[in-house]
């Protein structure tokens, strides 16, 4: 349940903003915000899992509010200037520079491969069949192509790779602190709201 | 969810355009189309809520605000849902539903200009971005 996890995924935000000293902000460290907004903007899904658990848990649900509350409380006073200054999609970029050179690289080496491949192919066309230099270029073309083809699968792997993680940081590239902003604020409302309307409740009140 | 539940309070904060639809609209939108408006105003204004300070399109920007709520509408399931929220919507921008209905997709024109085009870009991939950010094929 998103609920259960959103309080202490936003302490991780607000315990980075809290020690962040001097320089400017890495990949890893911009990970947890951009995340953060990624895992949790859907507050719609928010306010349903609070209408379940009010009837199942009232008492849990006013500690889960009441701790969101204050975690929305601390983000919002803190100094948000580090995150403001990030430039996401720079960072985005440099983070996956070495995935795509990783699987430059090997696409190189498979097509070099291919070619030598297909050099020899092309020259066993020309030979007769009988012949000696065709028994021994046959073999060599055999043993080419097995390493093209261990060289091809390494290069669509690393392109898989680089794939996944450019779609796994998708979060990142498009990140801007005012979604977060915006989030958290939101998230502060439907706390305070959860928490009022427990209190109506209890108090016995329509 | 069950509307008239135990959080009656908390029932209002339901959205009917998704939050992060909503905010990747804003980077395209306010101070453009829109005079400023906070993120949270820009959300609420989206969602037919009360704002903390009053809403003011710019001038000669409807035909872009059309595709714009165009854009928004098709996201919102039931399509019946999303009509709704098009004409509450364009009621709160002062546009007409007959100037909607002829001018939605004027920016898409060939003919269009490139402002208009570039609009249309900027929120196609909004909605894109959106759309990935969710997660959703």
């Amino acid at each position: 349940m998103m609920i259960r996890q959103i309080t202490r995924r936003l302490h991780e935000v607000n315990t980075l903003l809290a020690t962040y000293g001097q320089g400017v902000l890495s990949f890893e460290q911009v990970l947890p915000p951009s995340l953060f907004y990624q895992d949790f903007n859907d507050t719609n899904l928010l306010v349903r899992e609070a209408a379940c658990l009010v009837k199942e848990n009232p008492g849990q649900l006013l500690d889960f509010s009441s701790s969101l509350l204050s975690e929305t409380n601390k983000y919002l006073s803190l100094d948000r200037t580090p995150l403001q200054s990030v430039d996401f999609e720079t960072l985005f970029r440099e983070h996956l520079k070495p995935f795509e050179l990783r699987y430059g690289e090997a696409k190189a080496t498979a097509t070099k491969l291919w070619s030598e491949y297909s050099a020899m192919s092309s020259r066993l066309d020309f030979l007769p069949l009988d012949s000696e230099e065709y028994r021994s270029l046959d073999a060599k073309c055999s043993a080419a192509k097995a390493k093209y083809d261990v060289a091809h699968a390494h290069a669509n792997l690393l392109y898989k790779e680089w794939v996944q993680e450019r779609d796994r940081n998708f979060c990142v590239w498009c990140f801007k602190p005012v979604f977060l902003d915006v989030l958290v604020e939101r998230l502060q409302g439907i706390a305070e709201s959860i928490i009022s309307d427990i209190r109506r409740m209890k108090e016995g009140e329509p | 969810m069950n509307r008239a539940s135990l959080l009656q309070e908390t029932a209002a904060w339901m959205d009917t355009v998704d939050l992060a639809l909503c905010l990747f609209i804003y980077e395209v939108c306010n101070d453009y189309q829109f005079e400023y408006l906070s993120g949270s105003d820009f959300v609420n204004f989206l969602n037919l809520k009360p704002t903390g300070r009053a809403v003011i399109v710019r001038p000669k920007e409807n035909l872009r605000i059309c595709y714009m709520v165009f854009s928004i509408a098709r996201t919102i399931k039931p399509r019946e849902r999303g009509k709704l929220w098009s004409e509450e919507f364009l009621k709160r921008c002062g546009i007409s539903k007959s100037y909607y209905d002829k001018h939605r997709s004027d920016v898409c024109n060939k003919g269009a200009t490139k402002e208009n085009q570039d609009f249309r870009k900027s929120i196609d991939k909004a909605v894109e971005n959106a759309r990935r950010l969710k997660g959703t094929p």
